[in-house]
C-alpha cells in the first residue's frame, strides 16, 4: 500500500535578518492510511514547522530545499506535490480539505468574535457543495460526536464560553468535518489537564479508526505517544535521529537522544527513582552545531567524528531506524 | 435589548459622574489661579484709572457671590452648566460666556470632527489593505507620506500653504470667513464661504491625524494577522480578501475604535497653533488667548469643559460601538 503522505528530503530554511537559519533538514517520513505517526522533540526541535510544511503555512520567508518533496496520494486522485503549489488558491483543496489541523491552543485557534458554528460552516462551504442549512445540521451532528452537551445551542456560541476540553472537541469536530485523509495534530493535549487530555486522546483514536484517516501526532510527550502513535518520529534540531515502530523504539531505543528522553519519564514502578534530565539546552538555530547536531549534549560523543561528520542512518531492525555513529560502529 | 438599554443607562450615568468630577477639577483649577474675579475686575478697573478699595474689592465679591463656601460656588456653576448651559459671566469683559463663545466652540468641533473622520476613513481601509500588501512600493510611499505628515510640524506645513498661496492665488487663505461674510449672520452662502476656507485648517490637522490613524491601523493589523486564528483559518482553507476581511481587519475594529476618543484629544490639542496662524477665531485660539493673555479663567473653564464633555461623550459612543460589534463585551453586558 503507497503512503498517503510521503515527505522526502525537506529542508526548511527561514530568511532573517541574521542571515539563512535552517530549521528543518533532511527530514523524511511516511504515513500510510490509517497510520498514526508520533513526531516527538523538545519545544524548538521543529515539529510544528514540519506539520506546517505540509500545508505550507510557514511565514513568507521561508525557503524550502530544492530537494525537498512532499507527496499527497488520495486514493484515486493523481499524486499532488504540495510543494510545487503555488498560489493560495491552489493550497485550498489541501488546506481544511484533504489535510486537517489541529492546533495546540484552541481558545487562539478559534477567531474570538465569530462563533464557533459560523466558522465550522465556512470551512464547510469550502470543501464541499453543502448548503448552508446542511452544512449547520452537519456541524451541529460533528459536535455531538465529540461530545459537546447541547451542540445546537454551543453552535451559537463563541468559543470564550466554551471550557478547556470542549474547545480542543469542537477543534476536532471542525477538523472532521470535512472527512481530511489527513489529521495534523500538534500538540493537542498539552494545554489540556491529563483527564480531559484521555478523554480527547481517547475521542481521537475512535474517530481516526472510524474515518480511517493517517494522523500526524505531534507533542514532547513520550507518554502520549506510547498511548496513540503506531510509528515515532524522534525530532532534534530539524533532524530526525530515530524512528520505527513504537514499541521498538521505546524498548529498544537506538539513538542516544531517544534513550534520554525515555529515562527524563518518571517511572511508575519506581517513584523514588531521580528523573534524569537530557543535559544541557538545545543549541540557538542560529548557532547550529556541526557533524552530529546532537554531539554538544551527548555523552557518547567521540571527539573527532560526532563534531566533523553527519551520521548516516542506520537500520536497528525493520522499520527501525537511528542516526548515530555509535550504531555504525557495531554493523 | 432590554439588557443592552440598561448598559447604556448605566454607561451613561457613569459619563455624568465623570463629567462632575471633570468639573469639579475644572472649577477648582479656575478658583486656584491668583486672585478672585471681584480682584481681577477691579484691577482692570484700575488700569483704566480709577482707584480702588479693600471695601471695593469685599462688595464686590458680595455681589458676585464670592464670599460663599467653595462647595457651593462650584454648585451654582455646575448647576447652571448642566441645566441651563450657562457657563456665567467672563470676569474681565462682563460678558456671557455663552456670547463670547458664541458659535465658535461648534466651528472648531466641527473643524475637528471633520479631519478625524476623513482620517479615519481614509486611514482604517488604506492601512488595512497596507498591512497585507507585500507591494514595496505601495508600502514604501504610505510610510513616506505617513512620516511626512507625522514629522512636518502642523504650523510649518500652515505656513507653507499660505506662502504658496499668498504667492500664486494672492490670498493668505487665512480666517475662516472671506470679508465679506465675516460679520454676516448665518446663511447658506455664509457656509459655502466657511466651507471654502475651512478645508485648510481640517486638511493641515487632518494630515498628520491620518498619519497617526494609519500607523496605529497597520500596527493593529499587523498585529491580528500574527495571530493564531488567521493562520488556523487559513489552514482550513481561507485566503486572500475574504480572509483579510473576516479575520484580521473585523478583529482589529474594537482597538481602532477604542483609539477614536485619543485622537480627538490629539487633534484639538494642535488645533489652537494651527488657528493661531491661519488667524481663525475658533475656541481653541480663544483657550489660549484666555489662559495666556487675558488671564479669563471662567472662559478658559468653560472651553476645558466643553472639550472633556465632548471627549466623554464620543467615549460613551464607542463604548456603545464596541459592545455592539465586539461580542465579548456584548455577552459581558447583555448575558448570553
Amino acid at each position: 500500500m503507497s503512503a498517503l503522505i510521503s515527505v522526502k528530503n525537506l529542508g526548511v530554511k527561514f530568511r532573517t535578518d541574521e542571515g539563512l537559519i535552517t530549521a528543518i533538514d533532511d527530514v523524511s517520513f511516511d504515513i500510510a492510511p490509517g497510520q498514526v505517526l508520533g513526531l516527538v522533540g523538545e519545544s524548538g526541535s521543529g515539529k510544528s514547522v514540519t506539520a506546517k510544511a505540509l500545508m505550507q503555512l510557514n511565514g513568507d520567508n521561508t525557503v524550502y530545499g530544492d530537494e525537498s518533496r512532499i507527496t499527497l496520494n488520495i486514493p484515486e486522485e493523481p499524486p499532488l506535490e504540495v510543494l510545487s503549489l503555488k498560489r493560495e488558491k491552489d493550497m485550498r483543496a489541501i488546506r481544511g480539505g484533504s489535510i486537517s489541523m489541529i492546533f495546540q491552543e484552541p481558545m487562539a485557534s478559534f477567531a474570538p468574535a465569530i462563533t464557533v458554528g459560523k466558522q465550522m460552516v465556512e470551512q464547510l462551504q469550502i470543501h464541499t457543495s453543502l448548503s448552508k442549512r446542511e452544512a449547520r445540521d452537519l456541524s451541529i451532528e460533528m459536535l455531538t460526536r465529540v461530545g459537546i452537551s447541547e451542540p445546537a445551542s454551543r453552535f451559537d456560541q463563541y468559543v470564550f464560553e466554551f471550557s478547556g476540553g470542549m474547545r480542543q472537541r469542537a477543534m476536532i469536530a471542525m477538523a472532521l468535518s470535512t472527512k481530511p485523509k489527513l489529521l495534523i495534530a500538534d500538540e493537542p493535549t498539552t494545554a489540556l489537564d491529563v483527564t480531559i487530555q484521555a478523554q480527547v486522546i481517547d475521542l481521537m483514536k475512535d474517530l481516526v479508526g472510524e474515518f480511517g484517516m493517517g494522523i500526524l501526532f505531534i507533542t514532547h510527550d513520550l507518554g502520549v505517544i506510547a498511548q496513540t502513535a503506531d510509528e515515532v518520529a524522534v525530532m532534534y534540531l530539524g533532524k530526525l535521529v530515530e524512528k520505527g515502530p513504537v514499541r521498538d523504539v521505546i524498548r529498544n531505543p537506538a539513538h542516544p537522544y531517544t534513550r534520554g528522553l525515555l529515562k527524563a519519564l518518571p517511572q511508575l514502578d519506581d517513584l523514588d527513582a531521580p528523573l534524569v534530565p537530557v543535559a544541557g539546552d538545545i543549541p540557538s538555530p542560529l548557532d547550529r552545531p556541526p557533524g552530529c547536531v546532537f554531539h554538544t549534549r551527548c555523552d557518547q560523543s567521540m571527539l573527532g567524528i560526532c563534531d566533523k561528520m553527519v551520521p548516516a542512518v542506520s537500520t536497528i531492525s525493520d522499520g527501525h531506524e537511528a542516526s548515530c555513529f555509535a550504531l555504525e560502529d557495531q554493523s | 435589548m432590554l439588557a443592552f438599554a440598561r448598559f447604556a443607562a448605566i454607561r451613561a450615568v457613569l459619563a455624568l459622574i465623570t463629567l462632575l468630577f471633570v468639573s469639579l477639577i475644572v472649577f477648582s483649577l479656575m478658583e486656584m489661579v491668583p486672585g478672585n474675579c471681584a480682584e481681577r475686575y477691579l484691577a482692570f478697573k484700575n488700569t483704566q484709572g480709577s482707584g480702588i478699595t479693600i471695601a471695593d474689592i469685599a462688595a464686590e465679591e458680595a455681589r458676585l457671590g464670592l464670599d460663599r463656601p467653595f462647595v457651593i460656588r462650584w454648585a451654582s456653576w455646575v448647576g447652571n452648566v448642566f441645566f441651563r448651559g450657562d457657563f456665567g459671566e467672563s470676569c474681565i469683559l462682563r460678558v456671557g460666556i455663552n456670547q463670547l463663545l458664541g458659535d465658535k466652540f461648534w466651528i472648531s468641533g466641527a473643524i475637528c470632527f471633520t479631519a478625524l473622520i476623513f482620517a479615519y476613513l481614509i486611514a482604517v481601509p488604506v492601512g488595512m489593505f497596507a498591512a497585507s500588501s507585500k507591494n514595496p512600493w505601495l508600502n514604501g510611499t504610505l510610510r513616506f507620506v505617513s512620516y511626512l505628515g507625522l514629522a512636518l510640524p502642523n504650523f510649518l506645513l500652515a505656513l507653507l500653504i499660505m506662502l504658496f498661496s499668498t504667492v500664486y492665488f494672492g490670498d493668505s487663505m487665512t480666517g475662516l470667513f472671506s470679508a465679506e461674510y465675516r460679520d454676516a449672520p448665518w446663511s447658506f452662502d455664509k457656509f459655502l464661504d466657511f466651507l471654502s476656507r475651512a478645508w485648510l485648517p481640517v486638511f493641515i490637522l487632518g494630515w498628520s491625524a491620518t498619519a497617526f490613524a494609519l500607523q496605529t491601523v497597520r500596527a493593529l493589523m499587523l498585529d491580528e494577522n500574527g495571530k493564531l486564528y488567521v493562520t488556523a483559518a487559513r489552514a482550513r482553507g481561507l485566503y486572500g480578501s475574504r480572509l483579510r476581511w473576516r479575520y484580521p481587519a473585523r478583529h482589529s475594529l474594537g482597538p481602532i475604535i477604542n483609539s477614536l476618543g485619543f485622537d480627538l484629544n490629539r487633534i484639538f490639542n494642535e488645533l489652537p497653533i494651527v488657528a493661531l496662524i491661519l488667524t481663525l477665531t475658533e475656541a481653541g485660539a480663544l483657550l489660549l488667548e484666555a489662559l495666556a493673555r487675558s488671564n479669563d479663567q471662567q472662559l478658559a473653564g468653560a472651553i476645558i469643559f466643553m472639550l472633556t464633555a465632548t471627549i466623554v461623550g464620543l467615549n460613551f459612543l464607542t463604548d456603545m460601538a464596541l459592545a455592539l460589534i465586539d461580542p465579548r463585551v456584548r455577552k459581558s453586558v447583555v448575558g448570553s
